[in-house]
This record gives structure tokens, sequence and C-alpha cells, in this order.
């Protein structure tokens, strides 16, 4: 990629070399491609220098006559043209996402059924869109439990603060991205919503779990 | 150990040298107390400037020249030209130490704890322990104690610094809580269960600096750092006990004490901590009017203004009765005064509140005006301990405590609006006598006598809680209640101080003042004051020392020679004088909505399970 | 019943064996409803004790008066016999709660006729004592903290009781005469089968031979061995008769 020009460079056009066009004002790019046909000059059109000589108004001449950059450019395109693409044809291909993509969120449960969320309210103090609004009370058999937990999912910016606050791996951001909606409301998820999230993607929330945990 | 002592005359100090800075700190304060005025933070959990010193956390300690050892700070008395230094590795290492002992075998409760947030071992582990564990064993637990319905335990997370014990002791008076066992096996409790007996017994709970002692009332409901914070006054009894009200949106969550050393010190009572939970029971919101079918029906401020409006102008002169109650505000009760007045009257009724707590007055020192004279005519029973004195108006006893310069005459009022109405003259004016009422206006008035309101009269009640009061009326205008709105109390010993609105009041509900300024507009006697300040200088015109809030003032109702007025001696009564507040937890409107305090009245009947 | 000889490692309180709890538990021997107080002799010895101490500092005669109000009531401290205590010394009965729960050698459950206290410090753990006390609960019936069926014995693991050049040792605490006939005797240089023999000499109201079991009182003349008495040859002067033994964890 770019390297920093050396000391005491003038206006040099290196062709075949790795760092290009140190221009006077300081300008250095980044030589994307082979470093093969294409000069530096030629490159910045507006850092072009009008020719001095015979050969050089010659040279510019017969490139505007015979449309030389256009054939060039049509050229590339067709070499492209017959490549092998990369493109993924989503939605009916999709690739492989990490297991620390954050995406939609959800709230946990143990495995004996029991929601883990303990409404210690960590998750919405350092949540820095303010995103997450809970209200707490006592059960009846006197545990800890929520009984408001909303994320508002348009407030939300997906930084994965709350997953990380909190100390039970209640909520987390699942592996899903594909949840628009046709309203506002609907991305104001509740608490009902979110556990239902939960139940839904648990076995890939845990299987993403189980490899993250060991660098978190 | 009883308290420590108060600080020794400011010529009595000595000079020591905390961290290379001199000091000057009276003789008599221990070497913590000389590093807090240093302005140095020293660690501590046992340590309470109010208790006697246990110096048993050894959180404390700090490095004396001179000394071998690292010294308990709390517990050294500072001595002159004593050099200590708080920052030195050995008092680090001994902080690290002595935290990583206290964290050995408390539980990893943090998220489930209330105390999470405002809890000292969190905070001073973050300043001053470790930052990793090296314990890889099986901590201890403890059995949860049952104390009554407003302390929770979780005794686990006890760290025994003994504060609680040491207040129940000393402070409270009730030796109820102790440590049992020795060693990690110490569990702090009452040995065999029992509920606290102590009306003072939940401020453990701001006493334990963990969360082994927490707010059974608002277990699990909140974290200390989403509730915003208001200084206030309390109502719930006539001491004035300054609290911070911290509320979340319009709900008040919780009242701690504020520290007022001239009142409260640092201690309020179990009433005025958790009565809060009335606050959103039982409210008024709505202005109500007494419908055709007899039941109350929601109107519109204006209606209800007019059918008030409507029904007081039926009385003329003396039939028109205000009554305030016992949590009136002066602002209030002045402009009921004024109201009244200009609707043609010469006095109103006081609520009948005063509690005389036997004492005598002479006639030549300061004694009872007229106006309390009147009180005791209209009924008030009145009473004295000594030789008998022949009063102009009925008396129990009589005695002699009131000399030339010296008052022993006390009225302990127990309602927090009691000498704010007394001192603005809110008494029955020489003609009421006699007169029934046909209209009566209630400014939160729910411990009236029968008597007081007959059947057929029209009752206009205004207050923020919806009782026998509220039921009686014909007319029901919805007020604030003492979180909501900025009322000026004067407590029993003459200081006037005001509360400050930590809420809204709820729905349609309004300022007090401002209903009867709004009332006193469609009765087409408009009152001279449009703001809280127009309030507040007509305050100041009436009794001056409402405006010079937070100072202690003479009562200005015992004012001179109000004895000497003639007339015939009246009998005494028969009853003995007794006080008139049986039931300590449920006084006035807001403790009886209250569903902690029913809870506490229940519990309070079987304090000690299987006695 | 089987016996569980290896559970004292179970007990995971450092209160003594058999009161485990450090609050009250109503029982029906021992509620709000029990009562207790000195007989006329005692509240005499009561008053004694009480004079021992200057005026302003009478609670300190807690600790006697405790060791009393047990020693009455059959070796246990009742809760109506704490209170009592508290009333007569004027303090407010949690401090005496306080007391009561902090020192092992107060009872606050019911005990048997005796008392027997094994001690398993160091100098008799090395003399064999866990080959005392493997014989004392195979004997009784028992482990550390239960009292045997027919309310005799009281089986306890003490802290040191000072006799180590006699280890192994057992004391032995009779509750069943009131204060007058009270005895804490100490049993020494044990062998598995002294104790066997102690304890059914107890049980039979016969007295056992106090103090050492094989010699005057510490005078050099042997040393309990591999759980047998072995005389010291004369003229030999040391106690060690062998390689001591190693920890639990090591034998066999």
């Amino acid at each position: 990629m770019s390297q920093a020009a050396p000391a005491g460079a003038q206006k040099a056009d290196v062709i075949g070399d790795m760092w290009c066009g140190y221009r006077g004002e300081d300008w250095y790019y980044p030589r994307i491609g082979g470093t093969a046909g294409l000069s530096s000059k030629e490159f910045v059109t507006s850092q072009r220098e009008a020719p001095r000589d015979l050969a050089g108004v010659l040279d510019e001449s017969s490139q505007t006559l015979f449309l030389t950059e256009l054939w060039r450019g049509l050229a590339m395109t067709l070499k492209v043209f017959f490549e092998p693409k990369v493109t993924i044809n989503y939605p009916f291909e999709k690739t492989t996402i990490s297991p620390r993509f954050r995406g939609e969120h959800a709230l946990r449960r143990y495995p004996t059924g029991e929601e883990r969320c303990i409404a210690c309210k960590l998750c919405e103090a350092i949540c820095p869109a303010q995103a997450i609004t809970i209200e707490t009370e006592e059960r009846e058999d006197g545990s800890r439990r929520t009984t408001r937990y909303d994320i508002d999912m348009t407030k939300c910016i997906y930084c994965g603060f709350c997953q990380e606050a909190c100390p039970v791996d209640a909520i987390v951001e699942g592996p899903n991205f594909e949840y628009t909606t046709e309203s506002h409301e609907e991305l104001l998820y509740d608490k009902q919503k979110l556990l239902a999230n939960g139940d839904r993607w648990e076995v890939e929330i845990a299987n993403n779990l189980r490899s993250e945990s060991q660098y978190r | 150990m009883a308290a420590q002592a108060a600080p020794a005359p400011a010529d009595d100090l000595i000079e020591v040298t905390v961290d290379g800075k001199p000091v000057k700190v009276p003789k008599g304060s221990n070497v913590l107390q000389a590093c807090d005025a240093a302005g140095v933070d020293v660690p501590r959990f046992c340590y309470h400037q109010r208790l006697s010193i246990a110096g048993n956390c050894r959180m404390c300690l700090v490095e004396v020249e001179k000394s071998p050892k690292p010294v308990a700070s709390c517990a050294m008395p500072a001595g002159p030209g004593m050099n200590i230094k708080t920052s030195t590795p050995l008092v680090k290492k001994a902080r690290e130490g002595v935290m990583e002992f206290l964290l050995i075998n408390h539980p990893l409760d943090c998220p489930i704890c209330d105390q999470g947030g405002e809890c000292d071992l969190q905070d001073q582990a973050m300043a001053f322990g470790s930052d990793r564990s090296r314990f890889t064993e099986v901590k201890r637990a403890v059995v949860d104690k049952n104390l009554g319905p407003l302390v929770k335990t979780v005794m686990t997370r006890c760290i025994h610094c003994t504060r609680c014990v040491r207040f129940a002791k000393e402070v409270a008076g009730v030796e109820d809580l102790g440590m049992t066992g020795r060693g990690r096996d110490s569990e702090i409790g009452t040995y065999v269960e029992r509920m606290l007996t102590s009306e003072l017994s939940a401020n453990v709970i701001d006493l334990c600096p963990v969360g082994a002692l927490t707010a059974k009332p608002s277990a699990f409901t909140f974290r200390n750092w989403e509730l915003a914070s208001t200084e206030s006054v309390d109502v719930s009894d006539a001491l004035g006990s300054a609290i911070r009200v911290d509320a979340r949106g319009p709900e008040v969550f919780r009242v701690t004490p504020r520290l007022n050393d001239a009142i409260n010190q640092e201690w309020i009572s179990d009433k005025a901590r958790f009565q809060v939970d009335a606050l959103r029971l039982q409210r008024l919101s709505q202005p109500l009017v007494r419908g055709a079918g007899g039941g109350l029906e929601p109107a519109t401020w204006p209606r209800a203004l007019a059918a008030a409006a409507e029904g007081l102008a039926r009385a003329r002169g003396h039939e028109l009765r205000g009554v305030a109650g016992r949590l009136a505000d002066v602002e209030s009760v002045v402009a009921l005064k004024d109201l009244l007045n200009r609707l043609g009257l010469a006095g109103v009724d006081g609520a009948d509140s005063v509690l005389l707590v036997g004492t005598d007055p002479r006639a030549e020192a300061p004694v009872l005006n007229a106006r309390l004279r009147a009180l005791a005519l209209a009924g008030v029973p009145f009473a004295s301990i000594g030789a008998p004195l022949d009063l102009t108006f009925p008396l129990l006893a009589a005695g002699d405590v009131v000399r030339e310069g010296w008052n022993g005459f006390a009225v302990l009022a127990d309602a927090a609006g009691t000498v704010g109405a007394l001192d603005l003259g809110f008494v029955p004016g020489a003609g009421a006598r006699g007169v029934a009422p046909r209209a009566v206006y209630l400014l939160g008035a729910d411990d009236y006598e029968e008597g007081d309101v007959p059947a057929d009269a029209f009752v206009v009640y205004q207050g923020h809680h919806g009782e026998r009061g509220a039921a009686r009326a014909d007319v029901v205008l919805p007020g604030a209640a003492y979180t909501e709105k900025f009322g000026t109390y004067v407590n029993a010993e003459g200081r006037a101080q005001s509360t400050k609105a930590a809420v809204g009041p709820p729905g349609a509900a309004r300022d007090d003042w401002k209903v009867l300024r709004a009332l006193s507009e469609v009765m087409g006697a408009p009152l001279p004051y449009d703001t809280l300040a127009g309030v507040r200088a007509r305050l100041a015109e009436v009794a001056p020392h409402l405006a010079r809030r937070g100072a202690l003032e003479p009562p200005l109702w015992l004012g001179a020679d109000a004895l000497g007025v003639g007339g015939a001696a009246g009998k005494p009564a028969a009853d003995p004088l007794a006080t008139r507040v049986t039931n300590f937890y449920q006084t006035d409107a807001i403790s009886r909505a209250s569903k902690t305090m029913a809870r506490c009245v229940r519990a309070r009947q079987n304090p000690v399970p299987g006695l | 019943m089987t016996v569980q000889v290896l559970s004292v490692a179970s007990r995971a309180f450092a209160t003594n064996s058999h009161d485990i709890f450090n609050i009250h538990r109503h029982e029906p021997h021992n509620n709000w409803e029990t009562e207790f107080d000195f007989t006329k002799e005692n509240m005499a010895k009561a008053k004694e004790i009480l004079s021992r101490y200057p005026e302003n500092y009478q609670a300190s005669a807690m600790i006697p008066l405790l060791d009393l109000a047990q020693q009455q009531n059959s070796g246990f401290l009742s809760l109506a016999a704490m209170n009592r205590v508290a009333e007569v010394l004027g303090v407010a009965p949690i401090r005496v709660y306080e007391v009561a729960t902090f020192y092992t050698m107060f009872n606050r459950s019911p005990m048997g006729r005796y008392h027997v206290m094994v001690c398993g410090t160091t100098p008799c753990m090395l003399q064999g004592a866990k080959g005392i006390y493997e014989a004392v609960s195979r004997h009784l019936g028992v482990v550390y903290g239960q009292t045997t069926p027919d309310k005799l014995f009281t089986l306890s693991e003490m802290e040191c009781m000072g006799a180590c050049v006699n280890a192994p040792m057992i004391a032995v605490a009779d509750y069943s005469g009131g204060v007058e006939k009270f005895t804490y005797t100490y049993y020494e240089d044990l062998t598995p089968e002294d104790v066997v023999g102690i304890l059914e000499d107890l049980k039979a109201g016969k007295k056992p031979k106090v103090g050492s079991q094989h010699r005057h009182n510490a005078e050099p003349s042997g040393a309990v061995a591999d759980g047998k008495w072995v005389e010291d040859s004369p003229g030999a002067n040391i106690t060690l008769r062998g390689p001591p033994p190693g920890p639990y964890c090591r034998s066999a």
C-alpha cells in the first residue's frame, strides 16, 4: 500500500515503484492494482502538466485523437466481464457471519427456563444511546426481576456495551439482522419480544457465546 | 462508650500534620477527624461520627511517625505535633489487605444488591483495594434474619462493622441487635426472632455500609444513579426533619435523611421515611363535584370552582368555617385566611391539633395570648402539671415552670402545620362560638371532630388524599402533597422551613395556594397575589419570622398578657391528659394511605413471634 | 444405627460441636414458655459472685453466672436461663446472648448427663486422639456433636485442655448433680481400652480413676504409644516411643 515519501524527494514520477506521485502539494496515494501501464502523471488529471517538447505534444494529441483512454477503459471492463464474480446474490446467497456479530437483541434464559435477567440495570446505565428502559420489582418468589425491559431499536447504536456489561449474559446481541418492519412501533421492543427472540435464537447465540467467551 | 463529645472551644486547638499539611483540630479529636479536617480521604466502615468508636474494621489504618505499626485512626486521639501519613506504601498495603479480607466472605451479589451504586464497600474497593482476588476456598453463608416489615436483611453480606448494634443501643435506645458467635461465623441479629422495636429502626439502612440491611418496601425497584434528589423537609410530624426526596420521573421512590445538626442530626423516623409509598395511592387528581345521584363525579376546574363558590356563598358571616389540616403549609393557610376574611369573617377555626404538654404559665411571664385562650374555649383540652392556677380557660392542673428569663412552657405540637397556622393567627374569632356553620372549607383536614362539620353544611375539601374529608365533601379540589409543592412549615421549636417540589402534583391537581387564589377570583374577592413570591411577601407581612427560613424563632402566639382577660374559670376536665398519638404509624392522611405503615401496624401487634 | 466415624470434617462451624446455630430456634423444651430461676442456694452463690465485682461493673459477673445457670439447668442454657441472668445483672438480654454464643463451653442445646470432650489438638493428635475418638464413637454409637439415645453421654471435640504431656486425654463434665455435685474431670494418658473402661464405669455409676490412668502426674515414667501404655525403661527419659504418626491424609 502506500509508503511515506523518502526524505528529499522532489516531484518524481517514479513509474513502476510502489509509492507514487509525490507531488509538490505533499500528496501521495496508494497504487491500486498493478503499476504497469499508467504513468503517475496520467493518473490525476488535475495535476497534469502541459507537455514541453514535440514528443510530448504528439503523444497527447494522438491520445486525444484515437481515444486511447476510452479503449483502455473498455478493455478493462471486457476483461473483468469474463472473470469470476465475487458478488453474493443476497438474499438467495448469504456469507458467513462472525460469531461476534452484533445484531438483533435477545434476552436469554437458563437451561431450566428461568430468565437470566436479574434487573441489575447495568445495561441501562451503560447504554450510550439510553435506548434501554427498565422497571423492576420483587417477584412473588422473592427474586429480583424486571417488570419492564424495553429496548428502542431505533435509538440503539448496536455497540454491544449492554452485552458486555451484563453480568449474567442475559441481554445479548444475536446474529440476526433481518428484522425490518413496516412501522416504527414494531421496532420499540419490549420484554416479551426480547424474550421471544431469545427463545428463537438461543441455539445459535449459545454457540457464539461458547466460542467467544474465551476472549471476553 | 457514649457518642463522642462535641468539639472543644476554638481556643483549644492542637496542630497536627497530615501528609505534610499542617492542620488545627480541636483537642480530643481522633486522627481520622484530623485527616478529615485536612481534606484527606481516609476509608472507614465501622467509624461513624455519631456513634461510639468500635475500631473493628481496620480500614482506617494510617501511618503515624514514631509508631511501630499502622494505627487505627478512628481510635487514636490526635496528639499535638503528630505527623500523619496516609499515602505511604505501608498504608496502601494495609488498605489492600483489609479490603482483601473483607471480600473473602462477601458474596458476589452486586448486581442483585440494592446498595450497588451507593455501596461503601464497592467505592472503597475500587479506590483502595486490589484489582484481583486470590481466594479459592468456599465462602461462608449466613441465615437471613426477620427484623420486621421495614428492614430487609441479607446477612451474608454483613461485614460486622457493628454500626447497627451501636445505633440501636446508643441512639435509638433499644438494645435489640447484637453480634452472636465469633470469627467468621459471627452473625448480627436479635438472636431470638423479633421485630426491631424502635421508631428509628430504619436508620440502620443508611448506616449499613453494605447491602446487608436495606429498605424492604422499596426493594429492587431502583438504582441510586437514576434518581434525582431534592432537598426538602419532612411533614410526618412537627419536627421538620431535613430530608432528601429521591424521585425518578413523576414518582417519588424514597426519602433519606439530610444532615441538620439543629433538628434531626442524621436520623429520620420510620414514618417519615416510608410513608411516601402513599403518594401514589388514593390521590385526588381531579376536581370532583357531588352529583345528583349523591356520588362524587369528576368535573373540570371551572365547574368545580363555580360549585364551590356557589356553596360557600350560602353562608353568611360566621356561618362560614375554615379548618386547616395537619399538613397545611402556611402559604395555603394564609391564602385561606385572607379569602375567608375577605368574605366577611372575623376569624377562622384552627384545626384542633394542639397538644399541650403539662406546663404552667404564670401571669407576668410570657403567657398564652388571647388566641390560645380562644382555642381553649372552642374545646381544645389544656393541661399543666403542678400547683393549681386560675387561668381563664379550663385546665387540668397547674404548675410553676415559667419564670423571668426562662420559659419552661413548651407546647409540643404533633402536626407539621399546627405551629405555622397558629403563627398566622388561624384561630376562632370571638363571635365564632355558638354559630353552627353552614359552609365549611376543609384545607386538607381529615381529623376534624364530627361536631365541627354538621351534616347539612356545604363542605369543600381541598387536599391531596381521598379520605374522610373528601368523602364528606360536596366539592373536592385536588391539591399537592408536600413533595410536590414549595410549602413552608414551622416546626415545634419555631423554625420555619420550606419543602421543595421533587415531582409535580398528579393529574389536574395544583398547588394549594393557587387553588385558593383561583377560588377567590371566582368568588369575586380576588387575593392580592399571583406568584409564590407574592404569597411569601404576604406571609412576611403577617408573621415576619416566616420569611426568615431556618432560624429559630420564639413562638409568635405565645404573646404577653393574654391570660389577663377576665372571665369565668372553667372547671377541670375529667379525662386524664393523654397524647393524641395512639398509633404512631398512622397519624395523617398520607401515613394512613400508606401500605408500608399498615404493615408496620400489623407487625407491631405481634413483634415477637411465639411470645 | 450406622456410625460414620469420619464425618468430623463435615462440621463447618467453629462453634462447639453440637450448637451449630448462632440464632435461637424454638423447641418444645426451650421456648418462650420455658421457665428458669436460680434455686435459693444458687441465688446465694450468685449474689456472692456479684459481690466480687465493683458496683458499676456488675456485668462482669456474666460468665460465672452463666456457668452457674448452666450447671443448675442440666448442662445447657435455655433462653429462659439467659434471660434470667440478664435480669439479675440488669443488662439487656441480647448482651447475654452475645456472650453465651461466643464461648464454646456454654451449651445452648440439651446435653446428656456426662459431657465427654475429646481433645483433638496437635499434641493429643500425635499421641493418638483419633484412636480414642474412634473407640469412644464406636462404643457409644454417636459421632461428635451427638448425644446417646439414653441421654447419658454427649460427645464433643474440644480444643487443647492443657494436658499435653499426658496426651491423649478426655474431659468429662458431670451435670447430673446440679451445682453442688458438678465435676469437671480430666482422664489422661488414655489407651482406647482405658477410655472404654471409663465410659463403662460412668454408665454404671462408678467413679473411674481421675487424672492420668498410668502414672501419678506428668512424670516421665512412660507414654502412650500406638494405643498402648509403654513404660519407660529405667533411666530413659524420652517420651517419644517411635516415629511420630503422620497426618490422616497420608495414613493408610
